[in-house]
């Protein structure tokens, strides 16, 4: 036969099905061999085949599976290499080496185990104190809070609003004064912060007579207590140096308001 | 790509020379539903078409060493195989004796029933555009186990027609397969 032949009356197709005489095959097995398109040509119909065969698959159960990996002729090469002595010797020698390695192996683990559990401890430990810090600083603004509630419930207490002067249109400021008690808060959540050396100064006004009711800075929304007052008319604010003046500047007035 | 299948193929084919049995596994895995479609169309029977699939493998296994690169690709050799494997099986007397005819009888068309959820590689539209008698002639041939003279006695076709028809069919899908590639 002829490349030609080959290659166009399907001697290839036939050669993958083996329908071909015993001759016609060695011929073409030789033609493959030698011709590099023939070559390429019995491989491509080959893939064509299997893709053909993939397309057409149809699946199969688990237990023809098992009878195959289940059968003698698969079996026996699971479990040649432990039947003589020598390999049992063998075997328990190898055994011996590998527990060695496994103790070694396990005390490398456990002392580096051991190592990472006292580091963790140690940073447990420190986010415990963390925690703990933190417990009080929360705790302690928790009391704040519930003192202030308890301030700005309380019927005993009385709201006086200072309203800002003409030196500061905006500021505002709101005194919470129980006169039985002697107890007075402020809170400056409105007033702006000042230099440095300066403060706040809260004054009562008894019969016209201003009288220091303690100093304070523009902190944000907190209360702030101030100093023991049982009479007053009014309440000012004006601003001192640092820690206060005998009287006060009176050019300096932020807020002012009348008790009632 | 066709190094890459050929130098992982070897390699399958030296794990089952070595009788790793994983190795057998592995080819269960993959290959056994596309030879067992191959010998179930051939027999119509499903207790004997999954005896025969043992006896295959059994047969792969046992064989791997007659097993000759030069002479195709690893599916070919396990192709061939299961093919005569279950052509033998349809041959045999206990099979005929079981009501069962190895006549080429009602033919269905496995292209149009085939309920294969993947569409392998784009195959059913290329199939789809082949004639009819492509894809009788190429489910005959090379998926239910007849044989030329077969074929052309039962399509009262001249042998020498069915050899080039089949011949130019596979070529056909092959090119549209390319085709759908580039």
């Amino acid at each position: 036969m002829s490349r030609e032949e080959i290659l166009n009356e399907g001697y290839l197709a036939a050669y993958i099905t083996e329908e071909l005489s015993t001759a016609d095959a060695a011929e073409v097995e030789q033609f493959i061999a030698d011709d590099e398109e023939i070559r390429d040509e019995y491989y491509e119909l080959q893939k064509t085949v299997e893709s053909l065969a993939f397309q057409y698959s149809i699946s199969t159960s688990e237990a023809v599976k098992r009878l195959i990996m289940e059968d003698s002729r698969v079996m026996k090469y699971l479990s040649t290499e432990m039947s003589s002595s020598s390999a049992g010797l063998k075997l328990g020698l190898a055994a011996s080496v590998l527990i060695a390695l496994a103790s070694m192996f396990s005390a490398y683990y456990f002392w580096s185990e051991w190592q990472d559990t006292d580091y963790r401890l140690a940073q447990l430990t420190a986010r415990n104190i963390e925690l703990a810090e933190s417990y009080n600083t929360v705790n302690q603004e928790l009391t704040d809070i519930r003192q202030d509630l308890a301030v700005l419930v309380s019927p005993e207490f009385s709201r006086i609003i200072l309203n800002g002067t003409d030196n500061a249109k905006d500021a505002k400021a709101v005194i919470y004064w129980n006169p039985t008690e002697e107890e007075v808060y402020i809170n400056s959540a409105n007033m702006t912060a000042l230099a440095q050396n300066q403060q706040y100064q809260l004054w009562a006004l008894i019969d016209g007579v201003p009288v220091d009711a303690g100093v304070f800075d523009a902190k944000e929304g907190t209360f702030q207590i101030m100093k023991n007052i049982a009479k007053a008319d009014a309440f000012a604010v004006t601003i001192e140096q640092t820690g206060g003046a005998e009287s006060p500047t009176l050019s300096t007035m932020q807020v002012y308001g009348e008790a009632i | 790509m066709a190094t890459t299948t050929i130098d992982f193929n070897t390699l399958l084919v030296k794990r089952l020379r070595n009788k790793d049995t994983t190795a057998l596994d592995y080819l269960y895995d993959h290959y056994s539903d596309a030879l067992y479609g191959i010998i179930y169309r051939t027999l119509n029977h499903q207790e004997i078409a999954e005896e025969t699939l043992h006896e295959v493998f059994m047969k792969i296994w046992d064989q791997i060493d007659s097993y000759d690169a030069k002479k195709g690709t690893l599916f070919t050799w396990m192709y061939r195989i299961a093919r005569n494997r279950a052509i033998d099986a349809r041959r045999s007397k206990d099979f005929k004796s079981s009501d069962k005819s190895d006549d080429i009888t009602g033919f269905v068309d496995m292209f149009e029933t085939s309920n294969n959820e993947e569409d392998y590689i784009g195959l059913s539209t290329v199939l789809n555009e082949i004639g009819k008698m492509c894809k009788k002639l190429i489910q005959l041939n090379f998926f239910e186990g007849y044989s030329h003279a077969e074929i052309s006695e039962n399509e009262d076709m001249p042998l020498g027609t069915v050899k080039t028809r089949l011949r130019n069919c596979l070529k056909e899908i092959k090119h549209k397969l390319r085709r759908d590639f580039e």
